[in-house]
């Protein structure tokens, strides 16, 4: 079940508001009502799921209490250790083991390969990388002091499940929403915050990120015919879309957490905004690079050990965070290359070696660069991107293919709003639309486009929704 | 009254919920298509290589095929009313119609399904109705599976009689080369649509079932659907909204007209075509061969295409210069049986609208013509049945 699913916006989520808002304020009842429609939004994926996603649970509460109550440190890590160890298990195992195993086939002895073929398994976990990071943060911030574990496995529930980060994220830490799991206060104006988060959100996916899509599948159908000016477009769709898709995703999942009466914080800041590749990353997926700072970058030294060090936690940061992403080398190299990028950066900055280049164009710049290195996202096989490459820097400037520059056309006003959007706007934007009658109206009206558009269009899967 | 803004939106969000309900409990809503030729498809599958869902009956409103994927709203003229009957095998005759062994198989794609059109408007109610002589709609399928089909393998008709239009002729794809083989397949006889349904469609409650049932069903997803259509239609004219549309369709705008195969296909001779005609003559050849090794005598009929006999680009071209008259020869060539209509239709069209402006196929015109040209050189000096 999709948010932009039929089924999901016409009766899953209106009844839930049914059940839901007449308890808002009854602390009990309204975590029993969350946790069972979000139990109910995670068996649309297939029921198999449901046992992934609630033995570690349990796991993981109990591991929590532990890592809190246990006083010598030296049994806490050991604890943490356990439970951070389980929960990448599972993620090895759901997410990589096939990949691991097809790397490593040409070493292992014939005898024992089918063996450990046999140990693969075809189901994928609706979340599991979201899922997963959430678990370890909640075990580390027990056992770093910042948070004491849920009151109760009714609240953990609640956090671990709730229907509208389930999927895609944003990675909410438990410190997070836990004032609000404990202690909730329904104010009446969540109703219509939330619902403007929800509309803009469906906006940036279904019109324009969507509506950029026919022609960037175009191309990407005809990279060994494309032109410069093709290669060209399906970078800057692809860049652009990959943006607005997950910024769209992203709103939506805070307006559905705002109706519910949760503050998400904000997982997009403007990326494409960025005036060098550490601000990008302070922009984008937000809620993913702090993690990655926070419980890999930092327990790696950081930038606390020396130069060289800084350099080569940089970019393990990124090569992993690369592979977060699938289990495939073109996502390791796309991690690799933005590695490199800010450890330049940063020998850059620590040498005070600085190019006088005005912020708009250090703005282009770093589009340009972080697009190109999109390629990797946009194609499995690294070949693929090589001859997109190739393809940019022939400098052939034949006519377009004629089904193109229709399509092309009829996407101008998608990719006019897009960029307006991605380099005028920003998410923090949202905030100023105030509770006013045009502004009701004119959310409804959009509500009554939107849902129109999504039900007559094809529905184009949300990107992020493969990791 | 800043009360009632904030609940204002999810208000309204709720009521489409009731909506939703209300409507698919209480309405028992058909589905929202105006063509019967979906109603009574078997969903998910090839239409080509299935049946109709057996023992149904549509009566209703319908429109042409490609009205919709342009967003065009239909106008008053565009609203035709269609009766689409399927008999106990799945196919588009009155029910129990091969238990009297009908002596013509008629086969063909959708052309010959009718899609846009009613039941008397096809071929075989037309030759029941006005020579009151018994045939046997076989559309959708291939030819192959009329060769396995127990039925014909049992008790032969005396002629299996192809209908298609010359895109499809030419692209060769659809008659499919006639593999002569011993492979005998039982075409059930369902007793009932409910029969069929039990076995073939159960009820799906997984979420998928649920959730694809409730879409197709969806009041709220039609009202938005047809005021967006109402509005968008109320301030553009149909050729803006035509090219605002990715499909690779025609449409001219002096007549009011859609075309599937205006940019896919030329109905002019080139050395490609020629090509393709000695592939078909070939396949004719052959499937002529062995439909005599049964006794079955072959007679094709080739239809002009809509844009051969509507677009500008090709309606003032000599009737010499045409694929279909080159085909035509060649079949005389090859001792193979079929009816000429390129000259007749082409007089006719200029007169009576052979293809209807917003579907791809031709209409009961056409139908008509071929229906007296078979009966009148086939079957006239026989005895009625």
């Amino acid at each position: 079940m999709l948010f932009t699913e039929h089924f999901f916006l016409l009766y899953f989520f209106p009844l839930f508001l049914l059940f839901f808002l007449p308890f808002r304020n009854t602390l009990k009842l309204s975590h029993i009502i969350i946790i069972i429609f979000s139990l109910i939004f995670y068996i649309s994926f297939g029921i198999s799921n449901l046992i992934i996603l609630l033995i570690p649970l349990l796991i993981n509460y109990s591991l929590g209490i532990l890592v809190f109550k246990v006083k010598k440190k030296r049994y806490k890590k050991a604890i943490l250790f356990l439970g951070v160890f389980f929960d990448l298990l599972i993620l090895l195992y759901y997410k990589y083991f096939n990949f691991a195993f097809d790397t490593l086939l040409p070493y292992i002895p014939l005898r024992f390969s089918d063996n450990i073929r046999a140990l693969s398994t075809t189901i994928f976990p609706v979340g599991i990388s979201f899922i997963v990071f959430q678990r370890i943060s909640y075990l580390v911030d027990i056992y770093r002091k910042v948070t004491k574990p849920a009151n109760n496995l009714l609240h953990y529930s609640n956090y671990a499940t709730v229907f509208p980060h389930l999927i895609s994220g944003p990675i909410v830490r438990f410190v997070d929403i836990k004032k609000e799991l404990g202690k909730r206060k329904y104010k009446a104006i969540y109703l219509f915050d939330g619902f403007k988060f929800f509309i803009v959100g469906l906006a940036l996916k279904v019109i324009i990120a969507d509506g950029l899509f026919t022609v960037e599948e175009m191309l990407k159908n005809s990279i060994h015919v494309n032109n410069t000016y093709e290669s060209m477009i399906l970078i800057s769709y692809f860049s652009l879309r990959l943006y607005l898709d997950f910024t769209g995703y992203s709103l939506i999942a805070m307006g559905l957490a705002k109706l519910i009466g949760f503050s998400f914080p904000y997982n997009f800041n403007s990326p494409y905004q960025a005036t060098s590749f550490q601000d990008f990353w302070n922009r984008w997926n937000i809620t993913l690079s702090k993690w990655l700072r926070d419980y890999l970058y930092i327990p790696l030294g950081g930038n606390r050990k020396g130069n060289l060090r800084t350099y080569m936690n940089l970019i393990l940061t990124m090569l992993l965070g690369g592979l977060w992403h699938g289990a495939s080398w073109n996502f390791v190299i796309w991690g690799g290359l933005h590695g490199i990028y800010l450890a330049l950066e940063r020998h850059f900055i620590t040498n005070r070696i600085s190019l006088k280049i005005p912020i708009f164009f250090k703005k282009i710049l770093i589009f340009i660069v972080v697009s190109l290195t999109w390629l990797m996202f946009i194609f499995t096989k690294p070949q693929d991107a090589i001859t997109v490459f190739m393809s940019l820097i022939s400098l052939n400037f034949s006519p377009f293919q004629s089904s193109v520059s229709h399509a092309f056309l009829l996407s101008l006003p998608a990719l006019i709003t897009g960029l307006l959007w991605a380099f005028y706007f920003t998410e923090k934007d949202i905030e100023k639309i105030s509770l006013n009658w045009k502004n009701s109206l004119l959310l409804v009206i959009a509500f009554f486009v939107l849902l129109e558009i999504t039900f007559t269009k094809q529905a184009v899967p949300f990107i992020y929704f493969q990791f | 009254m800043k009360k009632f803004l904030l609940y204002f939106p999810i208000a309204v969000w709720i009521v489409l919920f009731f909506i939703e309900i209300f409507s698919i409990f209480f309405l028992h809503p058909k589905p929202m298509y105006f063509r019967a030729w979906e109603y009574v498809l078997n969903e998910g599958k090839d239409s080509y290589y299935v049946p109709f869902k057996p023992n149904s009956t549509y009566r209703g409103k319908m429109t042409g095929d490609l009205l919709n994927t342009v967003n065009f709203q239909p106008k008053r003229k565009d609203i035709r009313y269609q009766d689409f009957i399927v008999d106990e095998y799945g196919f588009r005759n009155n029910p129990g119609t091969y238990a009297k062994k009908p002596e013509t198989v008629i086969i063909g794609s959708s052309f010959v399904g009718g899609s846009v059109l009613t039941q008397e408007e096809i071929i075989n109610e037309m030759l029941r109705n006005k020579y009151k002589y018994l045939s046997y709609n076989y559309a959708t399928l291939p030819l192959q599976h009329f060769w396995e089909d127990k039925r014909f393998i049992t008790h032969p008709p005396e002629y299996v009689f192809i209908i298609g239009n010359e895109t499809e002729f030419l692209q060769n794809s659809w008659i499919i080369n006639l593999q002569n083989t011993t492979i005998k397949h039982e075409v059930k006889k369902w007793t009932s649509l409910d029969d069929w349904e039990q076995h073939n469609n159960p009820t799906d409650l997984s979420y998928q079932g649920i959730s694809k049932y409730v879409r197709r069903f969806s009041f709220v997803k039609y009202a938005l659907h047809q005021g967006y259509l109402t509005i968008i239609n109320a301030l553009l004219p149909r050729s803006l909204l035509f090219n605002m549309s990715t499909r690779e369709l025609g449409y001219k705008s002096e007549s009011d007209m859609l075309f599937y195969d205006i940019y896919k296909f030329n109905p002019i001779i080139t050395t490609t075509n020629k090509k393709s005609i000695i592939e078909t003559i070939h396949t004719l050849t052959m499937t002529q061969k062995y439909l005599q090794m049964r006794n079955i005598k072959l007679v094709i009929a080739v239809v002009p295409s809509k844009a051969s006999l509507y677009a500008n680009e090709y309606m003032k071209i000599k009737d010499s210069k045409r694929l279909l008259y080159l085909l035509e020869n060649e079949m005389k060539k090859n001792n193979i049986d079929y009816i000429p209509l390129l000259e007749d239709l082409r007089k006719i069209s200029n007169d009576k609208l052979l293809y209807y402006n917003d579907d791809g196929h031709w209409n009961g015109e056409v139908n008509r013509v071929i229906t007296d040209k078979f009966y009148n050189t086939y079957l006239k000096n026989k005895s009625i049945n």
